[in-house]
This record gives C-alpha cells, structure tokens and sequence, in this order.
C-alpha cells in the first residue's frame, strides 16, 4: 500500500458515502429484519405519517432499533480502537481481539458475574470492569512488545502477536476456570455474551456507551496531528513537539475504554478492529485527521452489515456475529502476515 | 551584535555522571553562524548534539537557546526554536513526503491539527528548497535514500527556526549531493541567519562548509584551527600525514 494520494477520491467524499451506506442499511434492518424471525415490521410508517400497531412498536423501541445501533456503535468503536493501536504499535497487525485486549476484557467481566448476583450487575458495572481490565491488557501487551532502546517505539510484529498469544491464552484459561465453577443458569448467559454479538441492549446503556465512544473520539480527534507524528520514531516526534511515551500512554487508555465499551455490549468479537482500518488507509491514506472519521463510519457499517447477515442467513436461526467477523477477519490477517513477513508491509 | 542562539555553559554529556563524555564546553553560536562536530566513533559527538537539542539532559552545566535554558522549555516550545535531524532512519516509509514534511508544523497546530496558510507555505518553500516539489506525493519508500535524507531536512526547514542540529545528514549522499547540502545550508544561512550544529566525519567537509571545527575526544571538546594539524592527529590517533585538511 503506497502513500500515492492523487489519484485517490478525497476522504470526506468516502466518510459521506459509507455514512448514506449507513444510514440506508440502519433503516432496511431495523425495519425488514425480523429478530426471531416471525414478526415482519412494516417501517414505511414513518412515511405515511400514521403509527404502527402496538406490538411492532414494541418490538422496534424495545428491540430492534437498540440492536442497529448497537451494533453500529461497537462496529465503530472497535474499528477507532483498531485504528489507533494500529497507529501507535506502529504495527499493522494490531487489534484489539488479537492483541488480547478483549481477552483482558472478557475476564474481568466473567469474574465479576461469577461474583456478583446478576440483577447486581448494573449497566455500569460490566463496561467498568471491561474497562479495567481492556486497560491492563493494553498495558501489558505493549510492555512485553517492546523491544530495545533502539527500536525507536516501533513494536515488533512477533513481540506483539506472540505477547497477544500470551495474554489470550491466559485470559482464556482462567475465564475457562471461573466459567467450570459458575451454575447453569450464569454459564448460560455468560456463554452468549462470549460468544459475540449483539442481542439486547437497554436504552439507557446505549446512551452512555454512545456518549462515552463519542468522547473518546473526539480526543482522539484532537490528537490527530500528534498520533501522526508517531510515524516518524519518538525521538523524531520529540524534535517536532510529540512527547511519544505520553501520547502511547494516552492512547493505551483510549484503546482500552473504546475495546472495552465494545466488549460489554457484544461480547469478545474479533477481527473489526483489523479489518477496517486497512481499508481505511487503504481510502484515505495514513494521516488520521482524515482516517478517524472514516474509520468510525466504515466500522459501523461492517458491523451492521455483519449483524444484519448473520440475523438473515439462517432465518429464523440467528448465526453469532462473532461468526460472520471471523471469515472475514482470518483471510485478512493471513495476507497481512504474509505481507509482513515477505517484507512488503512496513518494516518490522 | 543579536543574542546567541545557542549557547552552552560548562556543560558536561555522556550517560554517566561519574565518567560523562566530555565536560566544561563553553559554546556560543551567533545567528547565520555554522558549527561542525567531529572526531572518532564513540567519542560522543551524537551525544553531545542531543544534549545541545535538549533531547538528553546534562550531567553539568546548562544550554541556552535563544537566551532561554533549554531544560525549562516544553518540547513544543523546543520544537519552535530549534529542528534536531537525528541520524536513524525510524521514520515509516509509506509516509509521502509532502506528509512527512508537514508533520514539521507539528508544533504550530491547535487542536484538531488544522493546517494554516502560514503553515502550508512553509510547507511549500521547503520542498521547494530542497528541490522535492516533483516529489512530494511520492513515498519514502520508492525514492534513493539521497532523496529521503533531504525529505527529512525539509521537514526541519519547515519547522520554520533559527538553529538546525543535523547529525551526519551527509551518510547516504554521493559527492554531488554532499555539495549541494553545504551549498543549501550556506544559502540558508546567508538568507535566513540561519544557525547549524553538523555532526560529521568528513574532515574536508567540516573545515570547507563550516565557521568552526569542535573536536570531540578523549573527554574534552575543543574548537580546533584547521592548521593545528597536530591536534587533529592526537585527537584521532592517527599520523600526522594522515590528516587530510
């Protein structure tokens, strides 16, 4: 992937065609999708200036219309966090999923549910401790990762995956010890929510994961230019004003809350975070002034679109979205490896 | 006669306080003015130019830049007086070069990382002055590493500041661009009051293209006449015949 800017359609014409994308494929779920299959929802309402019945309002308040944006905000959010780890890691094999962050997500709420009675579990307490432990992975990874002074913060690709591995694997180890130990009705409903997807959110937690991704973005934002710097080695980015360690700190936090928001709401769900920033760079070049809006409306719609496939393809049946991301993600991440390793990608 | 823009007092470098590079320089730089550095591997000459850039603090002593220590400014403030081309090549080669010189207005930007006018325009004049406008939207991948060694000072000279620290910027040029380089940066001077440390091991480099020589050996750093042939000898510890200056 080259730099070559000229020929290339200017980012903000590709944010505004994914985003109509978007929208067009919100209102086509939300209205043609049924979630279990037996109800068709007539959504041309809205147009004919007349309500629907009862029972398809309910299910669209209740269910549907939280589930299209959900999953667009974990789409988005996964993508941003991919995105910026990609960025600072200097590596393009970084994600969330495959760097074990999730993972260190994952645990951390699987412990606190075996601890805690379930209607305990607010809407507060499961992004929190998925944030702590996104947190803690992200720290972890990176420190493993690095490699001498010399490597001018530039993490290598086997430092990074072989730490991911660690870290994955340990996480799933101890999730498998807490789960062995939990009664059916708690593995149950664990389960679902590791295998991935998005199956019911409440308003209200919507709300405040929305209002906690946007903030996140928007700081991100404001750093694009600094994230940019990043590109040059830290020494570089200090001559020009960057203090690299305090952004890379900064934005292990960030990575963390975006993953974790992420995570509390679909479960351990892989591979978004790596597929759309490639194809985001792939459309608008490596500056993320430009990148992060795009990246943020290409997420949610992959998501979406994932979603959407897997609530249809085996109707009445519903695939985990988890599923869906997976055959997309491991190709990917197979050529970029071999990319890597045949030298073609950034140096490593 | 306009303040130093660099000036050093009793400054001492290295890693180790007990047993530091060199100790006691005593160093003034008036604009437009050039400074080369020279002297064997390992004596310190890359460490003394990081410490003069603020990039590693002193054992002793403090630096001044533009009359205010170094140590007391904030590295955006830093970024604003003085550019420190380092010698590693860390930057990502699928940059452009238009990118990577940009990312010299780095510590001009607010927020949001708007690029003004003012900014494009030095953005502009530096690829111009290194002659990369045919270049610019191409990666640093796909050019020589001559090429890539001026993207880089261009990024310098798009940070707009009176002092440049360059260290060895001459290793991947031919003879022909290692002459245009002391030329540009003559011209530099000349026009702009440009200030230059250069670190470097060309003897002949350093004495034709600069104002002064400091010799970095054996613990101490002290500026050198070109016909003191005998401390150049002593300093590399080589035979006399062997100096070619």
């Amino acid at each position: 992937m080259s730099g070559e800017g000229a020929a290339r359609r200017p980012a903000w014409l590709w944010t505004l065609l994914l985003l109509l994308a978007t929208a067009g494929l919100a209102y086509l779920a939300t209205a043609a999708i049924s979630r279990e299959g037996s109800v068709a929802l007539d959504l041309s309402w809205p147009l004919r200036l007349s309500g629907p019945d009862d029972l398809a309002r309910n299910l669209l308040v209740a269910w549907r219309l939280p589930r299209v944006l959900a999953s667009m905000i974990v789409g988005a959010a996964l993508s941003v966090a991919g995105l910026l780890l990609q960025g600072v890691t200097r590596n393009p094999l970084a994600d969330p999923y495959l760097l074990g962050i999730s993972g260190g997500a994952g645990l951390l709420v699987v412990f606190v549910r075996a601890m805690v009675p379930l209607p305990a579990i607010d809407w507060w307490l499961t992004p929190a401790c998925a944030f702590v432990g996104a947190t803690l992975a992200t720290l972890v990874v990176i420190a493993l990762a690095r490699g001498g002074p010399r490597s001018e913060g530039r993490l290598t690709t086997v430092g990074l995956v072989l730490a991911g591995v660690v870290i994955n694997a340990l996480c799933a180890a101890m999730m498998q010890f807490i789960l062995a130990r939990l009664d059916p009705f708690h593995l149950r409903v664990t389960t679902l929510w590791l295998a991935g997807g998005v199956s019911y959110v409440a308003w209200g937690q919507l709300f405040v994961i929305a209002v906690l991704v946007a903030a996140a973005w928007v700081m991100l934002r404001a750093r694009a230019h600094q994230l940019n710097a990043l590109a040059l080695g830290g020494e570089s980015a200090a001559s020009v004003g960057v203090d690299a360690d305090r952004l890379l700190r900064q934005s292990a936090l960030l990575a963390g809350l975006l993953t974790a928001l992420g995570v509390s709401v679909a479960g351990l769900l892989g591979y978004v975070g790596l597929i759309v920033p490639h194809v985001v760079r792939l459309l608008a070049g490596r500056d993320f002034r430009r990148t992060l809006p795009l990246a943020l409306v290409a997420g949610a719609l992959l998501m979406l679109s994932a979603d959407s496939v897997a609530r249809l393809a085996f109707a009445p049946q519903e695939l985990p979205v988890g599923v869906i991301t997976a055959l997309l993600g491991c190709p990917t991440l197979l050529v970029l490896l071999r990319r890597q390793l045949s030298g073609r990608g950034a140096p490593s | 006669m306009s303040a130093a823009v660099l000036h050093s007092e009793s400054l001492a470098w290295g890693y180790d306080a007990s047993a530091p590079l060199g100790r006691d320089l005593q160093l003034e730089l008036e604009p437009g003015e050039a400074l080369a550095i020279v002297g064997p591997n390992g004596a310190g000459k890359s460490t003394l130019l990081r410490t003069l850039a603020g990039a590693r603090a002193p054992l002793d002593g403090r630096v001044l830049v533009g009359g205010q220590d170094i140590s007391a400014l904030s590295l955006e403030q830093r970024a604003r007086r003085l550019a420190l081309l380092p010698q590693d090549e860390a930057v990502d080669l699928d940059l452009t070069v238009r990118e990577l010189v940009q990312l010299g207005r780095t510590p001009y930007l607010g927020a949001f990382g708007r690029l003004s006018r003012d900014d494009q325009s030095a953005v502009e004049e530096a690829l111009e002055a290194c002659e990369l406008a045919p270049l610019a939207s191409r990666a640093l991948g796909e050019i020589s590493g001559g090429e890539r060694q001026r993207a880089r000072l261009a990024m310098c000279l798009a940070q707009r500041v009176p002092l440049l620290l360059l260290d060895e910027p001459t290793s991947h040029l031919d003879l022909r661009r290692r002459y245009e380089l002391f030329e540009q940066l003559a011209a530099l001077r000349a026009e702009r009051e440009l200030a230059v440390v250069v670190v470097l091991h060309d003897l002949v480099d350093a004495y034709d293209a600069h104002d002064r020589v400091l010799v970095v050996a054996d613990g101490e750093a002290r500026v050198v006449a070109r016909d003191d042939r005998e401390a150049l000898a002593r300093a590399f510890g080589v035979p006399e015949k062997r100096i070619p200056v």
